[in-house]
């Protein structure tokens, strides 16, 4: 049976029903329940928030501090991205792949990391007490703005930093060689030709920052301690604490909201870097000159210092906690201690995660393929869609799992309490990121391109499979390895779901955490290791896959 | 004016530039003529200051260049895609080179008018250079590289993405632009008909070296090597022993050349059927084909002996089979070097 | 590739189908993240019983909750156990629960009972008590605190961590556990006892584990400073029981004082609705069993309701048991919580 073109259109429903299924109706189910208590409509709650200086108060942090977040990570990411989309030097490749291993770990694990970094008794307030002899801690950011500010950027870094390198990469030159001629100093040539013309991949890199650090939830409680709450920790606080729903549905209604803007915002700012992608490929050119050796070399450790030094914390401290090398934390993992523990020994859950992210990543993959099909080509369908898509991000996962929990009860849809909650949640977060992965590359094809093909003799689905697949694969591995973090590292808290078979990496580490007693705590530090280890083997891998091509990250 | 002395220039293994020197006189047009890939671009970008990693030295005005930023050198930089700031108005890009000359806003606005109405865009400042038709983004590149008065302009293919009617009228109006400026200039090109049109003299570079530099009548008379009579669209290239009617070639020649020296013969100093009134050796020929070039006629010709000879013709009347007699005036020989 | 992964989706639907017709002969326990048994302990069940267990779980025990609560017209199992008693009473006014009078409840202190109509039946209890740094106060010849208002003077000055009542159940135990000691009326209320206390700079930290692993001075820890913090009166035999070194001792100690502790006690019961009510009711009786009770302190360190099973040596050698707990009311609990944490809040920013 010959596919038509617009038999392919009905896969087109593919994302539409997932969505459908999975985001709108447990969404509008809860919301459903908590603002119509008893039938009729109650919206008290709203004039609650309104009214009182304390969620006005809340908003306007969770707005500064992602403000300020978003400003510094770009900012910082900017150089760097600078630097490695027009220098050739070893371990680029390696340090772009592994920019994104921050994005993988539990906040607990990386609230420790930090701890032991920057902590009053960490590395470096050692380090400085002893050169510069004091007594006591020159660091003190614990519980600070500051901390959450750092911890934000070390999450968010890579993102910046993979959509405008990856821009950057994708302009040519010339501009920059015409202003020299015309009298442009390096100072000029950023201000005049490289800030201008980097200007979408930045606002799209910050309205992406802007909305994992407006919706940080973990972050903020754990290092910011009570006196910083995100609109986020509210809602967690007022569904799970104190049980008001409609008040948590009015702030999640308030997040959405604001979200959905800033998601507007910035699928407009994207269509303006896939039009300008198209212009000629850019330069990597060879270290030559001392300045740009130092140039280079300063902005590489800097960037390394900000994601690895904590990863490598980590790992110092799994090793050996209070002064001698140990390993047996490691060993301790593939048994199954006390007979108990979860009933699996915690080395069993990397395959449970492993399956878990296959299948999201699998799922995530072809939804976000057939999204960017419908994006790109769909005409108006596909620019009301794009927007729409981005909104489970922004959306609390508390109020969502409590969606799901009354949603998904019934038959055909009675999924809450199978281990198929966990990769299709894993999905709805995941595949957005493929989206924003393959798009721009899906719109760079000409179309000379595949009518060529077509006159060729290519059929709709030999474009497919010859054409548009080879020339976004670039954006399909990196929207992958995407979808593989995501879900490696979701804790998938407020899912219900069947033990014995869902117990996953970050499971364990909370369980091991949570259990009294140092020798629970060092295991919980060496799962995070093991964490890490997998999920650098696997971005590594997907890395490797890769053809040619460009994405946003 | 600009003095290029012993440039050499390698990317990797690859030699782009072998010892090249050159010189542009004040007032003076140089073409850079050569096939994509001979080094005229690197040759530009070197002037311009875009590479630095060269052996060999580049002097203005006796200055050497060497030390000399890219910004700094005050030299106007036409490119081939025009390198327009996409995000700028016409305005502001012809303003850009104005602004970093710190002019006052008065003086610009008024630079910016006169390079407008020199460029024939009066009216087009406000426009977005997205919305510019090809001819137009030109002109405004022409404009931006112009406006700050430069030293020095340097043009790179700059009617290479134009189609051949507007080609050859923009080739014109660059010219008498150029002229009316004052300038010196190098104008890189690969079509030898725009840099006859162009040039006060003609560079031809074949491999990264200098192949002939010639006046733009020299270079079509006296190529200097086959490469480049090959390069200048010369297809009537033989040697004197090839056959009988070379010989007798040869032997009317003023003064004799060597028996296996290389000679071409112009297109237009072969006659067909009546003989012209000027010295010429006659044979007989066969038409093979015939091209219709609007106001000519291409033949090609098989002769004895397997030559084969291309000549113009207004005759309407020529088809493929006829036989000819072919007359090759002696001042139609070309010798090389 | 898009046909293939349409093939792998079908096929993983279809295994989820063959997992539901499984569902006749299982009976499922909707549980907390915490909970934790020994395996063979749990296959006994389902070889006296014939029967499958299911374990779901769901996050804390408020989310837990909430989510049974939102979920009673459709139940997610037969079982609901982990409901403490600060959470208790929205449970049982969430009508989840279908009343199960267990005969092992015989063996249980009265004390534990919450409910006359037997909706839910304790399994196991825990004491939220301060526990100290043994080396540091023996180093310092340093007196322990004998009652939350010792806290307040100057030699315990800058050595008690806590954890904050809003986002930790430790935090909001001890909080319950001031209000029960200090009341919310008279001269000197719990918020004039935990003003003095942040005088006195208290740290307040959001979670257990940032308390009791990242600020408690105890040995083996490398960035913690203070010698008291808000854990379990369950964590000193825990600390030996996980130390590399079981034989040297305990190194931390619980202090057990009258009205300085606040008791958390874990409920079980039937869910309303449940698909296998027979099948719940068993289970109901299994925890409540000698089997299962005795296997709770060591998987989830907390101690049974069953004053006659045996406790495990390390527990019965480390553990102390408060015998005059801080006492509030759960309907009280549920009806003050957020006005709670909010003073409290107001208390400790200001």
């Amino acid at each position: 049976m010959a596919f038509t073109r617009s038999r392919w259109q009905l896969l087109y429903l593919v994302p539409v029903l997932f969505l459908a299924a999975f985001y709108v109706y447990p969404l509008l189910t809860i919301f459903d329940i908590s603002l119509r208590p008893e039938g009729a409509l109650d919206l008290s709650s709203f004039a609650r928030l309104f009214s009182s200086d304390f969620y006005i108060g809340t908003l306007l942090f969770t707005f500064w501090q992602a403000l300020l977040s978003t400003a510094l990570t770009v900012m910082l990411a900017l150089p760097c991205a600078y630097v490695i989309a027009r220098y050739r030097f070893t371990g680029k490749s390696v340090l772009l792949s592994l920019s994104i291993l921050p994005f993988v770990l539990p906040t607990v694990v990386v609230a420790m990391a930090f701890m032991s970094l920057l902590g009053k008794r960490g590395l470096v307030n050692d380090l400085l007490a002893t050169l510069f002899s004091l007594d006591y801690s020159p660091i003190q950011l614990e519980r600070t703005l500051a901390i959450i500010i750092i911890v934000h950027v070390f999450y968010n870094f890579a993102i910046a930093l993979r959509i405008m390198a990856g821009y950057w990469a994708s302009q040519g030159l010339a501009t920059e060689e015409a202003a020299r001629t015309l009298g442009a100093n390096e100072w000029a040539v950023w201000r005049d030709i490289r800030l201008p013309m980097i200007k979408p991949a930045l606002l799209s890199a910050a309205v992406l920052v802007f909305t994992f650090t407006f919706t940080s939830f973990g972050v903020v409680l754990i290092l910011g301690g009570i006196r910083f709450a995100t609109l986020e920790v509210q809602i967690y606080y007022q569904a799970v604490s104190i049980f008001n729903l409609p008040l948590a549905a009015a702030l999640s209604l308030v997040q959405i909201v604001v979200m959905f803007v800033m998601m507007v915002l910035y699928t407009r700012t994207q269509r303006h870097v896939q039009l300008s992608m198209r212009s000629s490929a850019g330069i990597v050119k060879p270290i030559k000159s001392r300045a740009e050796r130092l140039l280079v070399g300063a902005i590489v450790i800097f960037a390394s210092v900000l994601l690895f030094a904590p990863l490598l914390a980590l790992i110092a401290r799994s090793l050996h906690l209070g002064g001698a090398l140990d390993l047996s934390n490691f060993a301790a993992l593939t048994e199954k201690s006390r007979g108990s523990l979860l009933f699996i020994a915690p080395l069993e859950s990397v395959a449970n995660s492993l399956r878990f992210a296959l299948i999201a990543m699998l799922a995530a993959l072809l939804l976000g393929l057939i999204s960017s099909f419908m994006i790109a080509r769909g005409g108006r369908l596909g620019r009301v869609f794009d927007p729409l898509l981005m909104l489970p991000l922004a959306t609390s996962a508390v109020t969502l799992g409590f969606g799901f929990i009354v949603a998904l009860d019934e038959p055909p849809l009675n999924l809450r309490s199978t281990w198929l909650i966990i990769p299709i949640s894993h999905t709805l977060v995941a595949f957005p990121f493929v989206v924003r992965s393959v798009l721009p590359s899906l719109r760079a094809i000409p179309p000379s391109v595949r009518e060529s093909a077509q006159v060729l003799g290519a059929r709709e689905r030999d474009l497919l499979r010859t054409i548009d697949l080879p020339l976004i694969s670039r954006g399909l591995a990196v929207g992958a390895a995407f979808a593989f973090t995501v879900s490696m590292g979701e804790f998938g808290a407020s899912l219900f779901v069947a033990q014995r078979e869902s117990v996953t990496i970050p499971v364990v580490i909370y369980r091991l955490i949570g259990d009294p007693g140092l020798a629970s705590y060092r295991q919980a530090l060496a799962m995070s290791v093991i964490l890490l280890l997998v999920c650098a083997a696997g971005f590594l891998l997907i890395d490797r896959l890769r053809v040619a091509g460009a994405g946003e990250f | 004016m600009l003095t290029i002395s012993g440039v050499s220039c390698a990317f990797g293994d690859v030699t782009a530039l072998d010892n090249l020197n050159l010189r542009v006189e004040p007032d003076e047009i140089v073409c850079l003529l050569g096939p994509s890939g001979c080094g005229k671009t690197t040759l530009l970008r070197i002037v311009a200051g875009l590479i630095t990693d060269f052996r060999g030295s580049v002097y203005i005005a006796g200055e050497d260049l060497r030390a000399v930023p890219v910004h700094e050198r005050g030299f106007g930089l036409m490119f081939q895609d025009y390198a327009l700031f996409p995000h700028l108005t016409v305005s502001d890009n012809i303003a850009y080179g104005l602004r970093r000359r710190r002019l006052s806003k008065s003086a610009i606005a008024e630079r910016v008018g006169q390079m407008l109405l020199r460029v024939g865009l009066e009216g087009f400042g406000d426009r977005d250079v997205s919305t510019l038709s090809g001819g137009e983004q030109q002109r405004v590149a022409l404009a931006r590289s112009l406006a700050p008065n430069p030293r020095f302009l340097m043009l790179d293919e700059p009617l290479g993405s134009l189609d051949a009617l507007l080609r050859d009228q923009l080739a014109l109006e660059l010219r008498s632009i150029i002229k009316s400026a004052g300038l010196s200039a190098i104008y890189v090109t690969h079509d030898h008909r725009e840099a006859y049109a162009i040039a006060d003299r003609i560079a031809v570079m074949d491999d990264g070296a200098m192949a002939q530099l010639a006046e733009p009548m020299r270079l079509y008379h006296h190529p200097a090597n086959e490469t480049v009579a090959r390069f200048l669209g010369f297809s009537n290239i033989f040697r004197f022993d090839e056959n009988e009617f070379t010989a007798e070639l040869r032997g009317a020649s003023e003064r004799v050349p060597a028996a296996d020296d290389r000679f071409l013969i112009h297109p237009e100093g072969v006659h067909l059927g009546k003989c012209p009134d000027r010295p010429a050796i006659s044979t007989e020929g066969v038409v093979e084909s015939v091209v219709f070039r609007g106001d000519h006629r291409e033949i090609h010709l098989a002769l004895p002996e397997g030559m084969r000879l291309t000549c113009k013709s207004a005759d309407a009347n020529l088809a493929a089979g006829n036989r000819v007699s072919v007359h090759v005036a002696l001042d139609a020989i070309g010798h090389f070097g | 590739m898009i046909r293939r992964s349409l093939i792998l989706l079908t096929l993983l639907f279809s295994v989820s189908r063959a997992a539901f017709a499984q569902a006749q002969a299982t009976v499922v326990l909707v549980t907390h993240d915490s909970f934790a048994a020994s395996e063979a302990v749990l296959e006994a069940f389902e070889a006296e019983t014939g029967m499958r267990l299911e374990v779901l779980r769901a996050g804390d025990a408020g989310k837990m909750v909430n989510q049974a609560i939102l979920s009673k017209n459709n139940p997610l199992g037969d079982v609901l156990y982990g409901v403490d008693n600060t959470f208790l009473s929205r449970a049982l006014e969430g009508e989840i629960f279908e009343p199960y009078q267990s005969s092992a409840l015989e063996f249980v202190d009265e004390a534990f009972l919450a409910d006359d109509t037997y909706r839910v039946s304790p399994v196991d209890y825990g004491d939220v008590c301060l526990n100290y740094d043994i080396g540091f106060f023996e180093d310092h010849e340093l007196d322990l605190p004998a009652s939350l208002q010792d806290l307040t003077q100057s030699q315990y000055e800058r050595l008690l961590v806590v954890q904050n009542p809003a986002t930790s159940s430790p935090g909001l135990a001890f909080l319950l556990a001031t209000v029960g000691a200090f009341g919310t009326e008279g001269e000197y209320t719990y918020l004039d006892f935990w003003e003095d206390l942040r005088l006195n700079d208290v740290l307040v930290v959001d979670g257990w584990s940032d308390a009791y692993y990242g600020e408690f001075s105890a040995p083996g820890r490398d960035t913690g400073s203070r010698p008291l913090v808000v854990s379990y009166a369950s964590s000193p035999p825990a600390e030996v029981y996980f130390s590399e070194d079981p034989e040297s001792g305990a190194i931390t100690g619980a202090i057990v004082d009258a009205n300085t502790c606040f008791r958390q006690i874990e409920y079980v019961g039937v869910l309303a609705g449940a698909a296998n009510p027979a099948g719940a009711r068993l289970l109901v009786d299994f925890m409540l069993s000698e089997a299962f009770q005795e296997d709770l302190p060591l998987n989830m360190f907390v101690f049974p309701v069953r004053a006659d099973v045996e406790l495990p040596a390390v527990f019965a050698e480390f553990a102390t048991i408060p015998e005059a707990p801080a006492v509030v009311d759960p309907a009280e609990i549920e009806q003050h919580r957020e006005a709670w944490i909010q003073a409290w809040t107001e208390v400790m920013l200001r």
